[in-house]
């Protein structure tokens, strides 16, 4: 969970709608319902840059699939990559972008379904059902479901299986899977996993051994440090992992998250140096008169590349937050609690720790949703973190005080599996 | 009279919640029976007096195909009605009419 991030996400809002028009055209006049969304497909884009230069993008794709009334699996393909040369870097793939690819699967045990007499929601869309099927259904018409329809049944009285085909279709698509939506808002129990792998190429000097085994030999060069320095290319792997769980109370407006992250990743040495090979000499001032002599420079390019092979860090972090959450309407929450973050982080031979403790308060502000004709979640969120604590490790203690803020769009308000790592 | 309900479903999980009232329904209708829950090998009973009756439910667990069957306790459990559902049209808004004979 790196901090200090300035997130910027961009998801259209208008693509779920027609993927769930898709999904739609796939209905036939016998309807499968039940256990579906409306939108059972939704895709998401995230951007983030860090205060650090480093630039983050993550694509996922969140499909849902209903287990039964009251369980939903979600699965998430995702694809991220950063770099620390800002947005123009991601796209270099030449240079090896590092994209990591990656899986998060959650349960989702959905808020109960409401109890007591027929909500005017209910009548309202069982009248429309009827209506279409009363007018279908004329005198004699036993295709499309009509013969199982009676225009004698009151609607309020009239079951789903008792709708002719077009009604059923009206009935599942309006109530029916508008109700899932509504209840995969603010599930009671969420449980996130997920994994992501990939690589990361940096380029270094370092000395290599082999190549100036001449120079290497004591006679000509005792000083190991007076070895030349080469340049080294080398592919490491990245990965992530992500363990969540969530719980928001029915009852009342709260919450508790508690992420487990783990990161494996490399990062290049600050320490740098520049060296010049000669390149096409540069006449530095053009004469204006002919019978004048041109000053000519010796041309030189330069490059600079950190000396020593990247570090590797092993990152994992724990965190507990207790929130309100501004129910229905999601328009707001917050959580605040505890954060434990530690790191190992390999140079060489040599290895270092560090632990972050600090408390921790997100707060979400919902500033785009999805339209009103779909009941379910599709948020466009600003977060913004403050923190404070202290770090302790091999490289002193050191206060940490910082606010971040990161923007998203995507399913829910409640992040889950790889979604905590950023 | 003392009435069962029974629930027969393809799915162990699937259960049947929901509130018995009197028929025909209106804006202000209250509960006659409330929480009248049902799943294989589960029966709910209540009484009720003669009259038209509407038990409206919806379906929790895995779902699938079951049939609702009202019986009569105080004569033998014979049948009084009986209808099948099915979760392909949905969980919510299923609607039970049945009529207690005097």
């Amino acid at each position: 969970m790196k901090r200090a991030a300035l997130s910027v996400a961009l998801a259209s809002a208008f693509a779920f709608s027609s993927v769930a028009a898709a999904d739609d055209a796939t209905t036939t006049t016998t309807p499968a319902g039940g256990a579906r969304r409306v939108a059972p497909l939704v895709p998401s884009l995230d951007m983030t840059a860090n205060t650090d230069g480093s630039t983050t993008v993550r694509l996922a794709l969140d499909l849902i699939i209903g287990l039964s009334s009251d369980w939903d699996f979600e699965l998430t393909p995702t694809f991220m990559t950063n770099t620390q040369n800002g947005l123009g870097g991601l796209f270099n793939f030449s240079g090896g972008a590092p994209w990591t690819a990656g899986l998060s699967i959650a349960f989702l045990d959905l808020a109960p379904q409401p109890n007591g007499p027929p909500t005017a929601a209910v009548l309202d869309v069982k009248r429309e059902a009827w209506n279409a099927c009363r007018q279908i259904c004329q005198p004699g018409v036993a295709a499309n479901g009509c013969e199982r329809f009676s225009s004698s049944l009151q609607p309020v009285d009239t079951s789903p299986e008792d709708l002719c085909d077009a009604g059923q279709k009206i009935w599942l698509e309006k109530y029916d899977r508008q109700l899932r939506e509504v209840r995969g808002r603010f599930p009671k129990h969420v449980v996130g996993l997920g994994g992501a792998l990939g690589s990361s190429q940096f380029t270094y000097l370092a000395s290599d051994v082999s190549s100036f085994g001449a120079i290497t030999n004591v006679d000509v060069a005792p000083a190991g440090s007076r070895l030349p320095l080469s340049v080294h290319t080398e592919n490491d792997l990245e990965g992530r992992a992500a363990l969540s769980y969530a719980y928001v109370s029915t009852e009342r407006p709260f919450s508790i998250e508690l992420p487990l992250t783990y990161r494996y990743f490399h990062t290049a040495q600050t320490q740098t140096t520049t060296f010049c090979t000669p390149s096409q000499n540069v006449i530095t001032n053009a004469p204006s008169d002919p019978n004048s002599m041109p000053t000519i420079a010796m041309g030189q390019t330069c490059q600079t590349l950190p000396l020593g092979a990247p570090t590797a860090t092993h990152e994992v972090a724990i965190a507990a937050y207790f929130g309100y959450v501004n129910k229905p309407d999601g328009f707001w929450r917050f959580g605040v609690g505890p954060s434990i973050d530690w790191q190992h982080i390999i140079n060489g031979q040599a290895s270092a720790d560090r632990v972050a403790l600090t408390i921790q308060s997100p707060i979400y502000l919902n500033f785009a949703s999805a339209p009103k004709s779909w009941a379910g979640d599709f948020k466009g969120v600003v977060v913004l973190t403050p923190t404070a604590g202290v770090s302790v490790g091999t490289f002193g203690t050191n206060w940490v005080a910082n606010v971040s803020i990161q923007i998203f769009a995507r399913r829910s308000i409640f992040p889950r599996g790889l979604e905590w790592i950023f | 009279m003392k009435l069962s309900l029974e629930c027969a479903a393809d799915d162990n999980s699937t259960v049947v919640t929901g509130e018995v009232y009197a028929h025909p329904v209106d804006d202000t209708a209250r509960p006659i029976v409330n929480m009248v829950v049902a799943r294989n090998s589960y029966s709910a009973l209540f009484s009720l007096p003669a009259g038209s009756w509407v038990y409206h439910f919806h379906v929790e667990g895995a779902g699938g195909q079951l049939t609702l069957t009202l019986k009569d306790l105080d004569d033998n459990a014979t049948p009084i009605a009986s209808k099948i559902y099915d979760t392909r049209f949905g969980y919510y808004g299923k609607v039970f009419l049945f009529a207690v004979p005097a």
